[in-house]
């Protein structure tokens, strides 16, 4: 359903042009769950937002041999044909509950916004279909609820909020950029629960970005992990857990502590993977994860390693699997 | 929001009192002696005594004031020393002109300002954001009475467009009544407008870079929703508080644009009474003055609980 085909995305900055998406290809199915993890700043971020194209141009450049979402050519479309799409073919939902919403506006105003646009309803049916999606996500007392201010409602019901705006354009592609990360932890098994729910239900496919293993192991069924703007490994996330090949990869699934050893100051300190990720302006040559693998070698230092299919479905950027 | 408005209300109290004694005071601090001013130099002690027990200058200033306190309350702003004329009758005469003046130029100067600085901030960066700039700095650097004289001269004697000074009542000749007020409305609106419109761009690029911005992009809002829907409104509310403090200002600059355009209004009265040594004219006028910019602030409070839910709802639990 999407096809993405040698995108990359470029930042101009003061210190030169940096490449923050490093040619990333993927696709998603119809009603798949795909899951991106990857540290803060290895653009998984900006890859979501490259595909729903509201990253701010310039700076940003976009570049793909192909983006396509059920046929349309996304690059090809007039920022024009674009808005017609956001909100009802693709839509994003972000990390940041509290900000997220325009605090002037009523909760059932701003979703009634995404019914008067792209289903040109008059404003009281807006309001009533949005009342129909408060319900739908869970809200109690949904008419009440969409009368609120959003800084009358918590965290989770404000995130809950989000969800129904961004489905009430029942949307064919929905991107979660961390949904659930500024929750709390009771909150986030809610809100994944939800998010589940509406996968099954609508059988929308969606794209979730994340830190969090977790989050991973729950919900989705194929993963890909990026580093400094590439994918390093994509697989299903079965193999992620029990067939890690990329030692970063292996860094992350090791970072997660283990719930059933209890912990003593005998254990040692958490497992983390040493040093930190690259600046973008400033990337080795050759594999950009060297300066922080325990296994490197030579070759690593001296020519960049490239994503290959070592099994099917499974893919791994790195020269221990050539 | 009741709640907060009576609130606002009850703090009006002590700003009229402190407004009260400083204005009254005033008078009694600057040199000269109205008593002097009214007999002239050469008149008797007898006579100088007589008058200053009639005008009740011979009291405790305390008692003074309580007395002049009283007449204000009452609507008492006494009686002009020079024509003997009601004070509060002047004033609300001379009103109207510098009220429309102050309204007309803050009006012109929100117009201006809000539609350059949203337009600067929504292509910030760009050669029209740098214009916007550029004409606002002028607009700030630009001295009021020097841009009243080059309008005049451009628009008044050059092209005779408009009339340079003079005032015509709006119920005389209504459209006399504009020609009139167009050049020191322009004069101050324009250069009003500079430092509003540099605030309206840097409060919309604040809200332009917030996360709700992205979440009206990704919803399919088109740029223009984004920009006067979304952002405007959640900018308002320094926008706002600047121009009433405008329209406070704007009486204070209308003294030197009401005498470069010879226009009838408060701003002349005080600069003629001044040197009439008219005393209960200049602390009425000052009185006056001072009541209707604690209104308009009053005003801008009041107007915080339409523009702001958070405010208009401030007793309300949160419903965690």
């Amino acid at each position: 359903m999407l096809t993405v085909r040698d995108l990359s995305v470029e930042f101009t900055t003061d210190r030169g042009v940096v490449t923050a998406v490093d040619r990333v290809s993927f696709s998603v199915d119809k009603g798949e769950m795909l899951g991106i993890v990857g540290e803060s700043g290895c653009g998984k971020s900006v890859l979501a937002r490259s595909i729903i194209r509201i990253l701010p141009m310039p700076p940003a450049r976009i570049r793909a041999g192909q983006l396509t979402l059920d046929g349309t050519n996304l690059l090809d479309l007039s920022e024009r044909e674009m808005q017609k799409l956001r909100g009802k073919a693709v839509t994003m939902i972000f990390q940041e509950p509290m900000t997220s919403l325009n605090p002037k506006f009523k909760v059932g105003y701003q979703i009634a916004e995404v019914f008067r646009k792209h289903f040109g309803l008059r404003s009281s049916e807006a309001i009533e279909r949005s009342v129909e999606m408060l319900a739908l996500v869970g809200i109690p007392d949904p008419e009440e609820r969409a009368k609120s201010y959003p800084f009358q409602l918590s965290g989770g019901m404000r995130q809950r909020v989000i969800i129904a705006m961004a489905l009430a354009g029942d949307p064919q592609l929905l991107l979660a950029d961390e949904p659930t990360t500024a929750l709390d932890v009771t909150i986030q098994a809610q809100i994944l629960d939800l998010i589940r729910e509406i996968n099954e239900r609508s059988g929308t496919s969606m794209i979730l970005i994340t830190h969090d293993l977790g989050v991973i192991a729950e919900l989705v069924q194929r993963v890909i992990v990026m580093y400094a703007g590439q994918i390093v490994e994509m697989t299903t996330t079965e193999n992620l857990f029990d067939r890690p090949l990329h030692p970063y990869t292996v860094g992350l699934r090791n970072s997660i502590p283990d719930i059933d050893s209890p912990v003593s100051k005998y254990d040692g300190p958490l497992n983390e993977i040493a040093g930190s990720v690259p600046a973008l302006d400033d990337l080795p040559i050759g594999c950009y994860f060297q300066g922080r693998c325990p296994k490197r070698m030579q070759v690593c230092a001296d020519r960049q390693p490239v994503l290959k299919e070592v099994s099917p479905g499974h893919h791994v950027r790195c020269w221990l699997n050539d | 929001m009741i709640f907060y408005i009576v609130r606002r209300l009850l703090q009006l109290i002590p700003v009229f009192l402190v407004m009260s004694i400083v204005v009254f005071m005033f008078l009694h601090l600057v040199p000269g002696d109205p008593v002097d001013a009214i007999l002239g130099n050469e008149a008797t002690e007898e006579a100088k005594a007589s008058l200053r027990a009639r005008l009740g200058l011979d009291q405790p200033l305390i008692v003074q004031y309580f007395m002049w306190a009283g007449r204000v309350l009452t609507g008492d702003l006494g009686n002009s020393i020079v024509n003997g004329g009601s004070v509060l009758d002047t004033i609300l005469q001379k009103a109207g002109v510098t009220i429309f003046l102050a309204i007309g130029s803050v009006l012109l100067s929100v117009i201006i300002a809000v539609i350059g600085g949203t337009i600067a901030s929504a292509n910030k960066g760009t050669w029209i954001d740098l214009s916007v700039l550029g004409a606002a700095l002028v607009g700030v650097s630009i001295p009021s009475f020097w841009l009243a004289i080059l309008l005049m001269m451009t628009f008044a004697v050059n092209w005779q467009l408009l009339p340079s000074i003079g005032y015509t009542a709006p119920a005389e000749d209504f459209t006399e009544f504009v020609r009139h007020l167009i050049l020191p409305v322009v004069t101050l609106g324009a250069i009003m407008a500079g430092a509003l419109s540099r605030l309206t761009r840097s409060e919309m690029i604040d809200q332009l870079s917030q996360d709700y911005i992205v979440t009206a992009r990704a919803k399919g809002l088109s740029k223009f929703e984004i920009v006067y829907k979304h952002a405007l409104r959640n900018a308002l509310i320094p926008i706002v508080t600047f121009a009433g403090l405008e329209l406070g200002t704007v009486l204070g600059s209308a003294i030197v644009i009401e005498r470069i355009f010879s226009l009838p209004g408060l701003g002349q009265l005080i600069v003629e009474s001044i040197f009439l040594r008219d005393y209960p004219m200049v602390q009425g006028t000052i009185l006056f003055l001072s009541l209707i910019f604690v209104l308009i602030n009053l005003l801008v409070d009041i107007s915080y609980t339409l523009l702001d839910p958070e405010i208009r709802l401030g007793g309300e639990q949160r419903n965690d």
